[in-house]
């Protein structure tokens, strides 16, 4: 993923990327979260 | 570019999966890997909202917005003129007198407060023509009489409301109808002073018309209509509400998609065209949702119309009808002076009465009370059988009802659709029956005399079958608000097609005031 397709997507194609971004990040930060717990 | 992204996120996910986690070695690895890709997201996430900032600075700037404030005040002031010009209008209209006296008669729904600023307006009526009332003018009753001589001493007061409450307190448990008979007083005079008033307001009748430079009251009519055709036409021009209202979820764009405007194009046209096709129709499908509002507010108003007709049918009833009743007020007045008499003996040295209000005082006060209220309404009847006739159109019905605020609140109170009534409701009708009247769209309310049979609905749905517009009289009638709604997503979406924003913008202005502005607003990501 660069800027350059950032700015290039349509709109619709953003607001997806920024959900599937949004997705990511979520689940990324719960498995750190997790991760951390389990090892105390 | 999407699938592209989807594809990058699944390998990311598949390379964390297989990673071991089987000791801390392997954990500490794994947690590095887990926060290397955060960071990596993250700064996606920030370019691509840095992204979305733009694009909602761009589309946020296409809405237009205008200002028709001044246009509003002007409107204002021009109604103002309007009420002061209606040839059925005497100074009691003119002045205002009609709702000070509304407001009186229902004081038991006000505050004292409200009651007393409502007495120093009725003050002022008069003392605008030059007429200086004093607590002697206020001898209706003693108790009157005893209420007004503490309203005068203190009326400059700064402590007047306090001074009010307690002179209240003292005159109501002797008389607690002492309200009504202020109230009457204030007829009283202002019959006795109607000569004086009518002089001023005729000459401020002269100058209002030269200020404004018409010589009659249809000629402001229709300075009216066109100022409010200028407004709707401003209004017309702005986006800025329009796509504010797919913001707020009162519309939807969904219901803009290209199928449903043609969907709604053939309701009305009965031809397999494109959308482009079609849109040669909109200026008269524009037209005809002028015509199905004006329907509406002609059932809408109806009520009005045969309150009219009744009253001109019964018109032998009515004759000379306010002589009458002007007679029978002059002979119960006569008789409330002999009991004013014998109260007054009670009368202590400070000014204040001993004795409570007499049966006889009560009766002869409320017969007053209605024969005062008979007299208003009897002076419109008598004005109605001789100006209202079978060459009367519909506008002559409203604009009289529109003239003379206290027929329109009798007619509303004879209407089963108003279950309870007070000021602002007949406010509302009136300044509601004020835009139906000047509304210069209409074409049925000037041209239909008010004892045609006439079927409106018919009359719309035939003029439109000869421009190609398919309707019938339910859609004009009964299923008018399905026909308005489809009606009014073809005009909106001609207005926006030929504005410089779409709806995929649209779309997306809605979405970023719902997902991104609000929760990022607090992180300082956003610009807006």
């Amino acid at each position: 993923m660069d800027n350059e397709k950032i700015k290039t997507a349509t709109n619709e194609e953003l607001i997806e990327i920024f959900e599937e971004t949004e997705k990511i990040i979520k689940k990324l930060n719960e498995d750190k979260k997790k991760m951390e717990k389990d090892n105390g | 570019m999407v699938k592209e992204y989807e594809e990058q996120i699944n390998a990311l996910n598949l390379l964390l999966d297989s990673m071991p986690k089987n000791n801390s070695k392997n954990q500490t690895i794994y947690v590095s890997k887990l926060e290397e890709s955060i960071n990596e997201y993250e700064s996606y996430k920030s370019m691509i909202i840095n992204e979305m900032n733009n694009r909602y600075m761009v589309y946020n700037s296409k809405k237009h917005y205008v200002t028709i404030d001044e246009d509003e005040k002007e409107l204002k002031e021009l109604l103002d003129h309007l009420i002061l010009v209606l040839p059925i209008n005497t100074p009691f209209e003119k002045s205002g007198l009609d709702k000070i006296i509304y407001n009186l008669r229902h004081y038991y729904d006000d505050s004292l407060i409200n009651i007393t600023n409502n007495i120093k307006k009725a003050i002022n009526v008069f003392k605008s023509s030059n007429i200086h009332l004093n607590a002697k003018d206020f001898d209706y009753t003693p108790y009157c009489n005893e209420f007004m001589l503490c309203f005068f001493n203190n009326i400059d007061a700064e402590d007047f409301d306090s001074k009010m409450k307690i002179a209240f307190e003292n005159v109501y448990w002797k008389c607690p109808e002492v309200i009504k008979h202020i109230e009457l007083n204030i007829m009283f005079l202002y019959v006795r002073y109607k000569r004086k008033l009518e002089k001023h307001y005729s000459k401020i009748v002269c100058n209002s018309l030269k200020e404004l430079n018409c010589s009659d009251s249809y000629e402001l009519v229709d300075i009216i209509s066109n100022k409010i055709g200028e407004i709707q036409t401003k209004e017309n021009e702005e986006t800025g509400k329009l796509i504010d209202s797919f913001i707020t979820n009162v519309r939807k764009t969904s219901e803009f998609k290209e199928k449903n405007i043609i969907e709604s194009y053939k309701l009305f046209v009965d031809k397999d065209l494109s959308l482009d096709e079609y849109k040669i129709y909109n200026n008269d499908l524009e037209r005809l949702k002028n015509s199905i509002i004006e329907n509406q507010n002609y059932l809408k108003y109806q009520y009005i119309v045969e309150n009219i007709k009744k009253i001109i049918e019964q018109k032998d009833q009515y004759k000379n009808i306010y002589k009458t009743t002007y007679k029978a007020v002059s002979k119960c007045e006569k008789i409330l002076k002999k009991i004013n008499k014998q109260v007054k003996k009670s009368v202590k040295k400070d000014g204040s009465l001993i004795i409570k209000a007499s049966p006889l005082m009560n009766d002869t006060i409320n017969e007053l009370s209605d024969l005062y209220r008979e007299l208003s309404y009897h002076r419109l009847y008598e004005w109605l059988i001789s100006n209202i006739n079978e060459n009367s159109t519909l506008f002559d019905c409203l604009r009289f009802a529109y003239s003379c605020f206290s027929f329109l609140e009798k007619s509303m109170k004879n209407n089963e659709d108003f279950e309870s009534l007070d000021i602002i409701k007949i406010d509302d009708e009136h300044d509601e029956l004020a835009k139906y009247l000047l509304d210069p769209y209409n074409n049925v309310l000037k041209n239909v005399y008010i004892n045609q049979k006439i079927d409106i609905p018919l009359i719309i749905c035939d003029h439109y079958k000869i421009l190609n517009i398919e309707i019938d009289k339910s859609s004009v009638s009964d299923d008018s608000e399905k026909y308005i709604k489809a009606l009014d997503n073809i005009i909106i979406y001609d207005k926006l097609s030929k504005s410089n924003i779409d709806f995929d913008e649209i779309d997306f202005l809605v979405y970023y005031e719902k997902n991104i502005k609000n929760t990022e607003k607090e992180e300082g990501k956003v610009i807006a």
